[in-house]
């Protein structure tokens, strides 16, 4: 095989993998602070996607510069949705919580049909074909930028976890609710800024991609579901974790999509969840 | 406490009675409705959606073995549903052995099936658990539309059509379709019945107390867990086989379709999980509730069935976490304890 | 929680009490519930409607395919009935009755028991992809409801039903059709590269492909089946690139096409396309991708120009009423409608078993009915239509022109087909 269909495959798989940390990290930080297995986190994604191609419809806006709106607009809805939603079901069994994600994301995937059509949507650019050719690899610039843009949110969020006098609250309830609370942390004010962030996060993964993907109702299910792998791989709360674990979880993809079939790729990720699961159910980041 | 003075018993035991007596009654009309209901409705259409009751009273009964009483939430159970009807179209297809055989022999692929499975998952706990369950089912889909020499891909599978053939499990009318329905998801109910008064009814629940104690005193509960997964896998399986008999038609994404797993997740859970009866109840709610809605929106407005149908399932959860099952039980008992009164005894 | 029972033989019965008396209230509380429905039946409405049951997917993922029929489909009606409806009859009107099958089997199976059941329909039409198709003839045949479909899986015709009429060319043909076309073009020894879609039209047409690409004489450098609505299709592409083809034979659904045609640009991967119909010939394909969509060859069971009679009106009168050109399906169910009209004008009754009777002689070789490849609608043994054949397509300046057979095309193929540098 010639290499640079490798190399081809490779970058691919590094430069998606960005996205999937920033959709994971999002995902991890609700459970680690909230701990409620969000199956609705793929439609965050998928709002996000569609407030940027609103926002460029209608009003002419760059999806980059209309991070600086759908981030906070996913915030808001984040807390709403804990607020109103997760809050009252916190101590209810297992199953109550996960059906109450599920059936927030069935609502989600429904309202933008109901709203929008099936219709595939998509945004033109006048950089949208931009493709940078180095070596026989062609890597579109609006992929780059999805990468850059993932890297540097999650490195704004690390600097805030760790930081910031709020960022450490955060963390110390998911490390101990009981202690943080002695130490005069409200939870429940942590829980909506989690998911808030959790939300934001996503909706920018959501934003970042509009330039090359496709906006439809059930874009969002593939990204929950990779966004599961990523997490678990990574252990559950850890932020580093997850962006280890998405570095693995693209390349595999990818990798797999060129060894194994391009109707496998999901299946090779599925196989690294089922691997993980078995070996090592704490994930890379140990105990937990 | 006073005695009659007829019979010698106690107003506690004679009360007894007549409540069973009631009860006795209320159970026998119950059963002749069951049992005469497909020849009051008005035409096979309605028929066909009590057997579509039947059946995922049948696949919901199955998942709530183990999700209900054992406390693992899969959604997942696709897999097992869609391994039966795969396994039994393919021989049916291939070597024209009869469904009645293949109802079996789907049933053993589940749970066959179940054993890896368990092992797998039952390491884990809670939302880990189901996590692992959607990988993996969402996998076999995979799996099935890839090798398409075997399973025929994304084009699915039919039933070889045979008129009216018994011995093959086909019919013309929808009556003995009915039956055989009844029968299963009766069935079924009855085993979950069993199941909860014998010693795995008692382990499952110790271990959803607290798993570390039960295993404190000697259960062992990977082998609990393993063989309330294998039987959920089996009957799962055996629906399956029938729901391909009765639909004639299967194919990957809705027989191991995330839809489906979770279809069959929420009969139990919007019933009332760990009761004998909340599939029963969540089978009747949600297909009435799906073809209703699919009769009033008929396509008018895409999506707003299922955002209607997401809204319930946040509702109920909001409302009423442990289903539906236990509000109805409390209103059943108050009516018997006001019939109770009306008979004579002192409540 | 259970309460303590006395005896062994009360507690069972009791459980059964239970169990049987709560089933019970509820399945009479459901069926009570079911009568007072407002099932929307297949009635013979006004005094003299003939009543024709159309199921297609307007919502889901197949929302958009689906709704393009029914476009068709109510042009076709509102000609019928204009024409004076169904002259055998008194003049009697088609009445449609819609249902969205929501581009899910089981919603198809209930929508079709629904308005099979009642009685009260004369035949019934749909339901663009195959897998939905097979599941609603099934319901067909069983309540013996003749049942026209533009669906294309071979096994459709091929299960002894005698309630399906298949107007359209099987999935298998499709690729001897471009491999035709292909080796007619270009002459043989060139290197094919196979990909599709793991659906359901994907599969049924990719084997075709292949076959057809080995008696022509092409070497088939690769075999790609992908997943459906895939987001990127960079590796796909990449895996193409690796096999040097000369064609590419592609079929897919409306994304992917776009994105492998996109993805190929980007790549520089200059290998002629021949799509398998599906989404490389809707105009999404051209408003997407602009002056890229052409030189793109497709199959096509049908187009908007090919040579007969009837259909420049019917392409002129869809653009009209919905701005943009009619598509390969919406073609077929429009004549769907009138073969349906046709046979129940022969049948002079709206009895569904002396409908498919009169169906299964149709002939039709003018008219809005015969307007498929080959201008000639008749059914074999199997329900077949015996004449149809698919056509090869090519997007010329933004328009979607029938190039191949001679016989149905009416403009000559762009030929040779300039890398993309070059455009």
């Amino acid at each position: 095989m010639d290499l640079t269909i490798f190399l081809q495959a490779l970058i691919t798989g590094i430069l998606m993998a960005g996205i999937y940390a920033l959709v994971g990290i999002g995902l991890t930080l609700i459970f680690g602070v909230v701990r409620i297995v969000n199956f609705a986190h793929g439609e965050f994604v998928m709002l996000g996607m569609y407030v940027t191609f609103w926002l460029w419809k209608l009003w002419g806006i760059d999806p980059y510069v209309s991070l600086l709106i759908t981030m906070p607009v996913l915030f808001c809805f984040g807390v709403l949705v804990q607020r109103f939603l997760l809050q009252p079901i916190l101590r209810a069994p297992d199953l109550a919580q996960i059906f109450m994600t599920v059936g927030i994301s069935v609502i989600l995937m429904n309202a933008t049909l109901f709203l929008f059509t099936a219709d595939f949507r998509s945004v033109k650019l006048a950089y949208s074909e931009w493709v940078w050719r180095v070596g026989g690899v062609s890597i579109p610039l609006t992929r780059l930028f999805a990468f850059l843009g993932a890297i540097l949110l999650a490195g704004l969020l690390t600097l805030f976890l760790t930081k910031t006098d709020v960022g450490k609250a955060l963390r110390a309830v998911a490390q101990d609710r009981e202690v943080s609370m002695l130490l005069g942390i409200n939870p429940e004010r942590m829980y909506l800024l989690a998911v808030g962030l959790g939300a934001a996060l996503a909706g920018a993964a959501g934003t970042l991609i509009v330039p090359f993907f496709y906006v439809f109702p059930t874009v969002g299910v593939v990204f929950g579901l990779i966004a599961f792998v990523v997490v678990i791989l990574g252990t559950l709360g850890s932020i580093e974790g997850a962006l280890l674990a998405s570095l693995i979880v693209g390349v595999a993809e990818s990798l797999g999509i060129l060894f194994a079939g391009s109707d496998l790729g999901l299946v090779v990720v599925f196989a690294i969840l089922v691997v993980t699961l078995v070996f090592r159910p704490s994930g890379l980041m140990g105990q937990r | 406490m006073a005695e009659s003075a007829a019979t010698g018993q106690s107003d506690l035991a004679v009360r007894g009675k007549r409540v069973r007596g009631l009860e006795r009654a209320i159970a026998t009309v119950a059963i002749l409705f069951v049992l005469i209901l497909p020849w009051l409705l008005p035409n096979p259409f309605y028929v066909h959606i009590v057997i579509m009751m039947a059946i995922f009273v049948a696949l919901g009964g199955a998942w709530n073995i183990i999700g209900g009483y054992g406390g693992q939430l899969s959604l997942g159970h696709a897999a097992f549903f869609g391994t039966g009807a795969y396994v039994s179209t393919l021989l049916v297809n291939a070597y024209n052995i009869s469904p009645w055989i293949t109802l079996w022999i789907g049933g053993v692929a589940a749970l066959l099936l179940s054993l890896p499975i368990g092992v797998i998952c039952f390491r884990l706990q809670g939302p880990y658990f189901t996590i692992a369950t959607i990988g993996l089912a969402e996998a076999l889909r995979l799996l099935v539309l890839h090798y398409r020499e075997i399973t025929n891909g994304a084009q699915g599978l039919t039933v070889p059509f045979k008129g009216n053939a018994p011995l093959l499990l086909q019919f013309d009318s929808k009556m003995p379709y009915y039956y055989i329905a009844v029968v299963l998801a009766a069935a079924v109910l009855l085993i979950t019945r069993r199941m909860e008064r014998s010693r795995l009814g008692h382990y499952l629940v110790a271990i959803g107390q607290n798993q570390d104690a039960a295993e404190a005193v000697g259960i062992n509960s990977a082998k609990a867990k393993g063989q309330a997964l294998a039987l959920s896998a089996f009957l799962t399986g055996v629906a399956g086989v029938y729901y391909a008999q009765y639909t004639y038609v299967i194919h990957p994404d809705g027989a191991f379709g995330l839809g489906m797993s979770i279809q069959i997740a929420l009969v139990a859970i919007v019933g009332g999980v760990g009761t004998i009866l909340g599939p029963a109840l969540g089978a009747i709610i949600m297909e009435l509730f799906v073809q209703s809605t699919q009769i009033l929106f008929a396509g008018q407005y895409p999506g707003l069935e299922l955002m209607v149908y997401g809204g319930l399932l946040v509702t109920v959860i909001l409302w009423r976490p442990r289903g539906v099952l236990p509000w109805f039980e409390s209103w059943y008992r108050r009516l018997v304890g006001r019939a109770e009164r009306v008979s004579g005894g002192t409540p | 929680m259970e309460k303590v029972r006395r005896s062994r033989r009360s507690k069972i019965y009791d459980s059964l009490t239970r169990r049987e008396f709560l089933k019970g209230a509820a399945t009479l509380g459901a069926g009570a519930g079911l009568s007072a429905l407002p099932v929307r039946q297949a009635r013979a409405g006004a005094a003299k409607d003939v009543s024709i049951a159309v199921f297609y997917p307007t919502s889901g993922s197949q929302a958009r395919f689906g709704q393009m029929c029914v476009n068709a489909i109510k042009i076709a009606i509102d000609e019928v009935n204009g024409a004076g409806g169904i002259k055998s009859l008194g003049g009697a009107k088609l009445n449609p009755v819609y249902a969205d099958i929501q581009s899910d089997t089981t919603v198809t199976r209930n929508q079709c028991e629904r308005l099979m059941a009642g009685g009260g329909l004369a035949a019934a039409t749909g339901c663009y992809v195959s897998t939905f198709t097979l599941v609603a003839t099934e319901v067909a045949e069983r309540y013996k409801i003749p049942f026209v479909t533009g669906s294309v899986a071979d096994k459709l015709t091929d299960r002894g039903f005698k309630y399906t009429f298949q107007v359209s060319p099987k999935a298998s043909h499709f690729g001897e059709t471009q491999m035709d076309f292909a080796v007619k073009m270009a002459g043989k020894g060139k290197r094919a590269a196979v990909v599709f879609e793991d659906t359901d039209y994907g599969t049924a047409t990719s084997k075709g492909v292949i076959d057809g690409a080995k008696r022509v004489g092409f070497e088939v450098v690769l075999v790609e089946p992908y997943r459906s609505q895939f987001t990127d299709a960079t590796p796909l592409v990449n895996k193409i690139k690796a096999a040097q083809p000369d064609f590419v034979f592609p079929v897919s659904y409306i994304t992917d096409a776009l994105l492998i045609i996109r993805t190929m640009k980007q790549m520089n991967v200059n290998a002629g396309i021949f799509g398998g119909g599906a989404g490389y010939i809707i105009p999404d394909f051209f408003k997407d991708l602009g002056n890229d969509a052409n030189y793109v060859f497709s199959a096509a069971s049908w187009n908007n120009d090919i040579n007969c009679a009837e259909v420049p009106k019917i392409a002129q009168e869809y653009e009209k009423r919905y701005g943009e050109f009619i598509n390969e399906h919406a073609g077929e169910a429009y004549v769907m409608i009138w073969v349906i009209a046709d046979a129940i004008e022969r049948a002079a009754s709206t009895d569904p078993l002396k409908v498919r009777d009169a169906m299964a002689k149709t002939n039709l070789t003018k008219g809005p009915g015969s307007a498929m490849p080959g201008c000639h609608v008749e059914f074999n043994e199997q329900g077949w239509n015996k004449h149809v054949h698919p056509v090869m397509v090519q997007w010329q300046g933004g328009k979607l022109r029938c190039v191949y057979p001679e016989s149905d095309a009416r403009v000559k193929p762009a030929w040779p087909i300039p890398a993309w540098d070059k455009r």
